[in-house]
């Protein structure tokens, strides 16, 4: 049971196709394993539904419904290539994975691989559009403490297996952490099972101590 | 069967033709509704005429081949065909892509709730949607159209109107109450 959604906000943000492609695709799988939050955004389209409908038409050229009746008698040209789902060796392209996640990671770990970044704490920056956010997988050994931190601007975390808690509360599969500038924290991933979190990110994070944020630069996150 | 002929005219009726038999008549009424609509909300983007007419195109050649993926318990065809247009405005005019959920993935988490059995209903329903945001105040129906119709962000908007974004954010939420207060009105 998801005890952890994605605010209406961003749920309405998302249905009016106003975010970024990596905040898309963290709300987009959340979606695929909360079907409370997709009926908020099929209620959302329906926004914009009402305003199409109540657009003034402009005239369409002459030629616009014979043409799309031509190509349509055409035989259908290869089914949309897919982003490979197999994914190879790498168990975590597999289909633990919901969609369209499952794509960006397939995608993903055939250009590059997992990079280590600390004892216990892998990442994988996912290929979305470059922009002010970037999306990536985060692989944390079992009973990871992550130093403490806090964020500048937006982060959501979205965990995909395995537990982690912070001062608040506690994240499972399909629970989103939605957390900002007011909020320094400590994960810790539950000791008996690694965890695998879809992050989306703003800015780099803020770590309190001075150490963390020397090396933050060499580390990557 | 006599039930569903009454309505065999709604946009909803004509997708579940296109889609059970390639009907060309059904898919010609839905070209003249929605096509010059896509084409008015793909100018307001800013598209040149000439664009704006061959994305709507490309926009009807997709309602064509996914039409057998319409579900009327889920959505208007309006609605439907807004997501389409949607998504191909973002794909032409931004070139990112747009991550949506896969229907027919089995990660999928299922909705254990059954959807109400009044597929065609949801024309009506879509009638009542268009009168409440007829019916918004025009601060809140500003920001809607912007939202929804420009893909501006909330801080996108709140610069642009020298609002607090708070402030945008409330009205937006009070126009969604709104108008899901008139799609489930009678569900309560």
């Amino acid at each position: 049971m998801i005890e952890h959604h994605v605010s209406d906000d961003l749920l309405l943000e998302y249905a009016a196709g106003a975010l970024d492609e990596a905040s898309s695709l963290l709300i987009a799988t959340h979606l695929a394993l909360c079907p409370p939050c997709r009926a908020v955004v099929r209620d959302a389209e329906a926004m914009g539904g009402a305003l199409l409908d109540g657009e003034p038409p402009e005239a369409m050229s002459e030629r616009s419904p014979n043409n799309v009746l031509e190509r349509v008698a055409r035989p259908p040209a290869d089914p949309a290539v897919r982003a490979n789902t197999h994914g190879g060796a790498d168990r975590w392209a597999g289909a633990n994975l919901p969609q369209p996640l499952r794509g960006y990671v397939a995608e993903t770990l055939s250009q590059r691989p997992w990079r280590r970044i600390a004892p216990g704490l892998r990442q994988l920056v996912l290929g979305t559009a470059s922009g002010p956010t970037t999306a990536r997988l985060f692989h944390l050994a079992p009973g990871k403490r992550i130093p403490v931190h806090s964020h500048r601007g937006l982060e959501l975390t979205l965990v995909l297996q395995g537990t982690y808690r912070d001062e608040c509360a506690t994240f499972a599969r399909g629970d989103v952490a939605q957390l900002d500038d007011s909020v320094t924290h400590r994960p810790v991933v539950d000791p008996s099972e690694e965890c695998l979190a879809l992050a989306v990110t703003q800015a780099p994070l803020r770590f309190r101590s001075t150490v963390m944020r020397l090396i933050q630069p060499l580390v990557g996150v | 069967m006599q039930a569903l002929v009454a309505n065999v005219d709604s946009p909803e009726a004509l997708l579940h033709a296109v889609a059970a038999r390639q009907d060309r008549q059904s898919f010609l009424a839905l070209f003249r509704h929605f096509a010059p609509r896509v084409k008015a909300y793909l100018r307001r983007q800013g598209a040149d005429s000439a664009v704006a007419d061959d994305l709507a195109q490309e926009v009807m050649f997709k309602v064509w081949r996914r039409a057998v993926a319409f579900d009327a318990a889920k959505a208007s065809a309006a609605t439907w065909v807004y997501a389409i247009a949607r998504n191909a405005h973002i794909d032409a005019f931004r070139r990112t892509r747009r991550p949506e959920v896969d229907m027919d993935d089995a990660a999928l988490v299922a909705d254990s709730r059954p959807l109400p059995d009044d597929a065609m209903a949801h024309g009506e329903r879509a009638k009542r949607v268009q009168d409440a945001l007829a019916s918004l105040p025009a601060e809140q129906a500003t920001i809607v159209r912007m939202s929804f119709f420009l893909h501006k962000s909330h801080a996108e908007i709140a610069k642009e109107l020298a609002l607090p974004l708070g402030t945008v954010k409330s009205r937006l939420r009070l126009a969604f109450g709104r108008l899901r207060d008139a799609l489930h009105e009678d569900r309560a």
